[in-house]
């Protein structure tokens, strides 16, 4: 479809979210694979947890990195399983891994995966999670936080939250109703099974009234498999088993984790919602800065809006003569229908500031959205 | 892209919106501090309050001169502060952003009215009680300035060059803080030197203010981006800290060459020393002030860096008409800021503060004799010992620097440590300390022995915490003592001092700083014994 890049098929995206303390060695293990680069993104996760006297401990919530990884499927369950074996993400509270498939890959300026051997011989097998959906939500900054309680409160694990930034019809107007347009966002993602996932989709819309104007934007994506054991519950009394431990022991005993909607919250009598279906899902990984112009174009090519997350890429490169050391760069997030995609790919691919530098253009599909419609 | 043209009134529709909610944010932090102030007056002093309308007038402009202040800090000082601090790294040497550096913190300690603060905490100082603290802040003020600006370019030079070279703060802090307390000890032995120890702690104390802390956040934030630096994602934290802590040592060690080189004179010269007490400045005085204060502090650093961004670094930054209105904010917001707070806030705590020693005191050279004693000698002093903690909390809030450097630890760990938490912990610890320090002078118990422990009991807490609430809890000690607590907290020192005889009042602000690192070093051990540890799989 565009000129210049190199075209890639049958590609997964691994998102791993672990503990920051454990992120360098998963992203050394990543690079080893290959996948150059590998992308971090800051985040923090959400636990459950008592009131202790009136210091609510609820104030800090656990620093975690979020590593995202572009995987031809050839070499998924090799990736997954070292990620997994490094970082102990089988653990209690180890952490998140899940693949998703996406449709295409464009890359230019940026070698893509470089298949490494791997010496399967001595690998680990692992259980994974099959049919899981990824839940995410972008919402207006300090309301995340609710709809993620809300989410966990009917028995999702921890979702992980970011700092993003919203690009739209703010970015038309002067400077002066620009610096009083807030354009601080959210991004919050969780991954549930597929059976819960309308179930949890629902509960978040209620919760963060994702329903009326200018409160956010929901979507789900597939993901086709995943381990899921992040962290959600404070230490409480030393007792021998962490919840996590007993809530796995329980999904094993019943088979599924449809137990866990014990009733404790259900949703109001089902509306009839506008479901936006069938949309894809486009990210732009360029570096920080040029972000901008790719918003802009995207939106002049027809997109409505855009969100942004910073993410620094790995392995950083030492320049000789400066201290620079970072790279540092913007992912870019849009949600569009089948029809614009080729329009706004072709209008961000030949964009002038882009030349001779990285970038990643990938889409998924996203089977079900979310957002005020008039 | 097409820009959208919005008519006059649909601007305002938003443009209004916003307005309110940013001197929102103010009004409720101010509003409850006077309002307790006042509450305190009339239900527990039983004294009525003089010159009310100039006071809400002065509230009035406290509250329209934080909005403004903190706008152009918003869109002005931290963007740029941002863009070189990220840039510099990419263009430049190691020396070259060192000198930088070092400039950068010399103008902006030029800009912080620390001394004014200092000489109006000493305002009642006679040469011939003092001689060493009347030639620091009277005869030879001049010295303690150069001193306390080169500290803090110093203190910028290595603040920077740890986010160059990712160097951990506890090896810097801890030697630091062991020497002035050393020094300390050392001055603790001679009569002249021990009267300027409280000087020098509470320079460290007020150094960082409403401009300084939230340029060398951003500047910071962007080395640290630049190289990749972030020790636990808390990119950008400890330089506050080392700002406050270096002028300390500088301050001790300039007291010794003083003594040293002149100490002879002084004594000699002690004898025929007038005691001057400065007449109260008029109305127009404070506003001429004001607007030079706001001048001072803005244009040299907007300057310096805008002429190293557009220049040096060859970089846009922001729009010019941004940047315009930034400096515009910022000096409209210092100049209402200021005039306000000597109109109404500090005068509010002026007449808190002198019918405060009736509730314990006979025969003071109060307005209201007759009545004092309000209450029992003992009961009276804990009235106004829990007078101060809460009053200390409820300023800290209100402090800008403060409110800065909470949203950016909100920021930088991606809301995972809230503001609310940050503010929280440094507010009771600032009222802990404010109260300790009242205690010092209602009970004559020596600084020293309040001062000294705290900090060496910070020590132990810093090498045994994690690196980054080592950064964050440092910096938060710095950033307590600012505009709105200093006079406040001056007001209350300098009428109780004078009421029982005790002290200088220095000291006490120094007092406000240690407790705040304590608490937050403590919090970071509770959350370090709280999060929850993975869990092999058994089986």
């Amino acid at each position: 479809m565009i000129e210049q890049y190199e075209h890639f098929k049958e590609y997964y995206l691994i998102t791993a979210v672990v503990d920051r303390s454990k992120s360098k060695a998963l992203v050394e293990a990543a690079i080893e694979l290959g996948v150059k680069p590998t992308l971090v993104a800051n985040a923090r996760g959400l636990m459950h947890g008592k009131q202790v006297g009136f210091l609510k401990l609820a104030g800090i919530s656990p620093s975690l990195d979020s590593l995202y990884l572009l995987v031809p499927g050839s070499h998924l369950d090799s990736v997954m399983t070292t990620l997994i074996s490094k970082g102990k993400l089988d653990h209690f509270g180890g952490g998140a891994i899940y693949a998703s498939h996406i449709n295409d890959f464009w890359s230019r300026g940026t070698p893509a995966f470089s298949a490494v051997n791997t010496a399967a011989a001595s690998q680990p097998t692992y259980e994974f999670q099959k049919d899981l959906m990824a839940i995410t939500c972008i919402s207006q900054r300090g309301s995340a936080e609710e709809i993620a309680r809300g989410a966990m409160l009917a028995g999702s694990p921890s979702p992980t939250i970011s700092f993003g930034y919203g690009h739209g019809i703010r970015d038309r107007l002067n400077f002066l109703l620009q610096l009083a347009i807030n354009p601080k966002k959210e991004l919050l993602e969780v991954v549930v099974g597929s059976a819960e996932a309308d179930r949890i989709f629902e509960i978040m819309v209620e919760r963060g009234k994702l329903d009326m104007p200018a409160m956010g934007f929901i979507s789900t994506r597939h993901v086709q498999k995943g381990l899921i054991n992040t962290i959600s519950w404070q230490n409480t009394t030393p007792y021998p088993a962490t919840m996590e431990q007993i809530i796995k022991a329980i999904d094993q005993m019943q088979g599924n984790t449809n137990w866990r909607a014990s009733g404790t919250v259900q949703t109001t009598a089902k509306k009839e919602r506008k479901m936006l279906r069938a949309l894809v899902g486009l990210n732009v990984i360029v570096k920080r800065g040029l972000g901008d112009a790719v918003s802009l174009a995207a939106m002049e090519a027809g997109a409505g809006g855009t969100s942004v997350i910073y993410a620094n890429a790995y392995p950083q490169h030492h320049h000789a003569k400066t201290l620079e050391v970072s790279d540092e760069r913007e992912i870019i997030l849009a949600s569009l229908s089948e029809a614009q995609v080729e329009p706004i790919v072709k209008a961000i691919s030949s964009l002038k500031e882009l030349e001779d530098s990285p970038v990643m253009l990938y889409t998924y599909p996203i089977p079900q959205a979310l957002t005020y419609l008039k | 892209m097409e820009k959208i043209r919005l008519s006059f009134a649909e601007s305002m529709r938003i443009l209004l919106p916003y307005a309110y909610h940013n001197i929102k944010e103010q009004v409720v932090i101010v509003i409850p501090v006077c309002l307790y102030l006042i509450a305190f007056q009339f239900i527990v002093l039983h004294y009525g309050l003089e010159r009310i309308g100039w006071m809400s007038g002065g509230i009035f402009m406290v509250i329209m001169g934080l909005a403004f202040f903190l706008e152009g800090v918003k869109i002005g000082l931290v963007p740029i502060g941002e863009t070189v601090g990220n840039t510099l790294p990419k263009r430049s040497s190691g020396r070259t952003i060192l000198l930088f550096a070092f400039v950068l913190g010399v103008l902006a300690a030029f800009g912080e009215p620390v001394i004014g603060s200092l000489q109006q905490a000493g305002s009642g100082l006679q040469e011939s009680h003092s001689p060493l603290l009347y030639k620091l802040l009277k005869g030879k003020p001049f010295y303690l300035i150069l001193t306390v600006a080169f500290g803090v370019g110093i203190a910028v030079v290595i603040g920077t060059m740890r986010f160059l070279y990712g160097w951990s703060l506890k090896p810097i802090v801890l030697p630091l803080i062991g020497v002035a307390i050393v020094l300390t000890l050392v001055a603790s032995q001679n009569k002249h030197l021990k009267e300027a120890i409280g000087l020098a702690w509470d320079t460290g104390a007020v150094i960082v203010g409403p401009v300084l802390c939230p340029l060398v956040l951003a500047l910071g934030l962007g080395v640290c981006r630049a190289t990749g630096r972030s020790e636990g994602g808390m990119a950008g934290f400890g330089m506050v800290g080392l700002i406050s802590i270096i002028p300390i040592t500088m301050v001790v060690l300039l007291t010794f060459a003083l003594s040293f080189f002149e100490g002879g004179h002084a004594a000699a010269a002690a004898e025929h020393a007038p005691a001057v007490i400065a007449a109260a400045p008029t109305k127009i005085q404070i506003l001429i002030d004001a607007t030079t204060v706001g001048f001072q502090a803005i244009l040299p650093i907007f300057t310096f860096l805008y002429v190293v961004m557009r220049f040096f670094l060859k970089e846009r930054g922001i729009p010019t008409a941004q940047l315009v209105l930034a400096i515009f904010f910022a000096i409209f917001g210092l100049f209402l800021f200021n005039s306000g707070l000597a109109i109404g806030l500090g005068e509010l705590g002026n007449q808190v503060g002198d019918t405060l020693p009736n509730a314990f005191l006979k025969d003071m050279k109060s307005p209201i004799d007759a009545t004092a004693p309000l209450y029992q000698s003992g009961i009276g002093k804990v009235i106004v010992l829990a007078f101060a903690v809460i009053l200390g909390y409820g300023a800290t809030l209100a402090e800008p620097a403060f409110n800065v450097l909470g949203q950016q630890v909100e920021d930088v760990t991606q809301g995972a440590f809230k503001k609310n938490l940050f503010s929280q912990a440094v507010a009771i610890g600032v009222g802990v300390g404010a109260g300790l320090g009242i205690a010092s002078l209602l009970y004559g118990i020596d600084l020293l022995y309040l001062l000294l422990p705290p900090y060496a009991l910070l020590l132990i807490l810093t090498i045994l915490n994690e690196e980054k609430y080592v950064n964050i809890a440092w910096d938060g000690g710095a950033v307590t003592t600012g505009p709105v607590t200093v006079p406040l907290k001056l007001a209350i020192g300098l009428s109780l001092s004078g009421a029982t005889g005790a002290g200088e009042g220095f000291g006490v602000l120094a007092l406000a700083s240690a407790y705040p690192v304590m608490n937050i070093l403590l919090l970071g051990l509770y959350i370090k014994l709280r999060m929850p540890k993975e869990r092999a799989e058994v089986g």
